[in-house]
């Protein structure tokens, strides 16, 4: 293990891949190479912010004025990084670059949502295609309705076998599940199954892995997802740390970015929990509903631009929800259902917040608030 | 049109050809695995010419339509039947389809010859490079690069490094791989790394081999290289004994680091004045960085995969790519 006496007159360098970002009262570094972040003080922040590379005794000559007790406090800092392996020495420090934050995909959707109730009369092979030629390559669709294995491989996987599309993500009531063998078994057959979630299960259970290609994930969850208003929850639970992911926060919505969606109606939108629709799947093609203004009005607004989100250190890990905010009329509030307050770093439960009665009033959730009260 | 040779599972030609549907850029693929036939191929008077080829029977390219070319992997090949409308006794049946393979290879020549009078990037004949001659021009060039020995002789091995200098040894043209099933059904993977030599162990005369001083290097330089643009990554690998000798030897459980980089200019420049000189418009190039701070040049690779170097290091290699191609066209 590195020593930070050997070390103290050596150059240091911050890892490119170790992003520091900073929140109201604490800060986080992002270790975006391996997916995971770590709670740091605003003044390590501060002095990694102005130090990225440098030699350790000097920095500590220089902050300290010789004050044995910030004298230590940076020393801790300073053993902190070197154990946690984000700053390495070095005679070449200029070589070290720190990482572009660009962001492109060569697609026009990347991702799509299909919500299906009993009602939805949906031609899967159709839509699929539409999605493919827009060069979408991941699709979540949620069912409402009770569906079988053999009619979910008939209806949705059959047709689409030779399509480009790379993840299918299954989000199903419990009420269909009988066995898990078929379920397995269509994970075997159709290889873009990313995971079959199986809702208002009576626990959360892991019942396949994920297997070598990091598809066919099969598991249950307690939360009931009846209707699409049970989305937009933020949660620490739903935070990504990848460098694709991360990069796209810089400069996009990390939830509404180069989406589209149909309702249990058919309705064309860019979620299904938004009022705005571009016409329905009947008579419009997704991409004549893509072209429309508006449909991508959402998708530029970042978590820089979002209220108190700006203030979060979380926010380029964390997911976005513009359907559900705080203030309905102002299209930069805080979304509705996350509890952090990035002021006391607490996570509160969201829905029992006096403040957000109003806008839970405004979009009719009531109903699901109460019922989540009771399930706790 | 825009002709990209390559092969049927390569990964890299996938990413960049999503970027040119994307765009809307028109392209015709050749995959080594594809069955290429002659159409014609007139040559004319007033310098005309009509060349048509036929990919599986039912994609018919007009050579003369092509604006550019990007020379991935594989080759253009011509398939030829070993079948005669007549019965021919064995031994000139053989000498006959090794005279027909000749005919198709001269056609295969003159193909080449035309894609690689295109602009383009990389040509089938500059696919293989030779690790020997690219180190003596890199060293001509003002590169610093490792003191190398080819021999069969300990005693020239002992003359040359002596018996305290750690050395290398890796393959004088390119690694071995092998794959076999075992007895209990399981895949057993053979390869060649990078190894440090043990030379008490050497006999005193062998294969010819090649030997490398071992540089105590800081880290790892890969480069991937684009008509004079340089995208960098430094790979932490020094620290882990696993991959301090060769850094391939993937540490699974903790990855070495890998960092977005800035050679110095004097370095870029050479390295361009290299790749210049073996007229490649685009590969990896390997280096050393020394802890001393030193760059030493260990070889090329013309047709490396790009991702690795992309991804870690976001630069969007594959999109950077496409859009050369697109230029190409405009």
């Amino acid at each position: 293990m590195k020593k930070l006496e050997a070390n103290s007159n050596e150059i240091y360098v911050l890892n490119p891949t170790a992003i520091p970002v900073k929140g109201l009262s604490r800060s986080i570094l992002c270790d975006i190479e391996r997916h995971v972040y770590t709670l740091i003080p605003n003044a390590l922040y501060e002095l990694l912010r102005e130090n990225r590379t440098g030699i350790i005794s000097e920095v500590i000559y220089r902050y300290s004025n010789k004050d044995e007790l910030i004298t230590k406090t940076i020393e801790e800092y300073f053993d902190f990084l070197i154990q946690g392996d984000y700053i390495f020495f070095t005679n070449s420090p200029d070589l070290f670059q720190p990482l572009e934050f660009e962001w492109d995909y060569p697609a026009k959707i990347t991702n799509a949502i299909i919500d299906v109730n009993d009602f939805t009369d949906v031609n899967f092979e159709e839509i699929l295609s539409q999605l493919e030629s827009l060069g979408c390559y991941a699709i979540q669709i949620r069912l409402y309705c009770q569906m079988a294995a053999s009619e979910m491989a008939k209806k949705i996987f059959e047709p689409t076998k030779k399509s480009k599309i790379q993840a299918i993500e299954i989000v199903l009531p419990f009420a269909s599940f009988c066995e898990l063998d078929s379920w397995s078994k269509l994970t075997d057959l159709y290889t873009r199954i990313k995971y079959l979630q199986f809702y208002n299960a009576p626990k959360y259970e892991i019942l396949q892995e994920f297997g070598y290609n990091g598809m066919g994930l099969i598991y249950l969850i307690k939360d009931n997802i009846e209707n699409e208003k049970c989305c937009g929850v933020v949660h620490s639970q739903y935070f990504t740390l990848n460098i694709s992911s991360y990069t796209e926060a810089q400069h996009h919505n990390t939830c509404l970015n180069r989406k589209i969606s149909i309702d249990t109606h058919g309705n064309i939108k860019n979620c299904p929990s938004m009022k705005e629709s571009y016409g329905n799947i009947r008579d419009t093609t997704l991409r004549e509903a893509l072209g429309k203004p508006g449909f991508k009005k959402y998708w530029n607004i970042n978590k820089d631009q979002i209220e108190v989100c700006k203030d979060c250190e979380f926010r380029y890990i964390c997911t976005d929800c513009r359907a559900y905010i705080e203030d309905p009329e102002n299209i930069h509030s805080k979304p509705l259902k996350c509890g952090y307050n990035p002021f006391t770093c607490e996570w509160e439960e969201w829905s029992t917040n006096p403040l957000k009665q109003k806008a839970i009033e405004h979009y009719g959730l009531e109903e699901l608030v109460k019922k989540e009260e009771k399930a706790m | 049109m825009l002709l990209i040779l390559s092969q049927e599972n390569d990964v890299s030609t996938v990413h960049i050809l999503q970027w040119l549907i994307h765009w809307g850029v028109p392209f015709f693929r050749i995959n080594e695995e594809d069955n290429i036939s002659v159409d014609t191929l007139s040559i004319g008077p007033n310098n005309c010419r009509e060349i048509i080829l036929m990919k599986n029977g039912k994609h018919r390219l007009v050579l003369n339509e092509l604006k550019a070319c990007w020379y991935r992997r594989g080759a253009v090949h011509l398939r030829i039947k070993n079948q005669f409308p007549i019965e021919i006794e064995k031994p000139l049946s053989e000498r006959v389809f090794t005279h027909m393979k000749a005919e198709a290879r001269a056609c295969e020549d003159y193909i080449n010859f035309i894609i690689e009078s295109l602009p383009r990037i990389n040509t089938y004949n500059r696919r293989d490079v030779n690790k020997l001659i690219i180190l003596d021009i890199a060293s001509r060039i003002g590169l610093k690069i490792p003191k190398t020995l080819v021999t069969t002789k300990k005693e020239i091995y002992l003359s040359t490094f002596g018996n305290n200098q750690k050395t290398i040894t890796k393959s004088i043209h390119t690694g071995f791989d092998y794959m076999r099933v075992n007895d209990e059904g399981k895949e057993e993977r053979y390869s060649t790394y990078t190894e440090v030599l043990d030379f008490l162990n050497l006999p005193n005369s062998f294969f010819p081999s090649k030997f490398q001083e071992k540089i105590e290097k800081e880290a790892d330089i890969r480069v991937f290289y684009l008509f004079g643009d340089f995208y960098t990554m430094a790979i932490m690998s020094q620290d882990n004994p696993q991959t301090s000798t060769d850094f391939r030897k993937y540490d699974n459980i903790k990855p070495n680091r890998r960092f977005p980089a800035k050679l110095p200019f004097e370095v870029e420049q050479k390295l361009d004045s290299l790749m210049r000189a073996i007229e490649l418009e685009s590969g990896s190039i390997d280096l050393i960085l020394t802890k001393d701070g030193e760059f030493i040049f260990l070889e090329v690779n013309p047709v490396g995969q790009f991702n690795m170097v992309s991804v870690p290091c976001n630069y969007n290699l594959e999109k950077i790519f496409a859009h050369k191609l697109k230029t190409f066209l405009s």
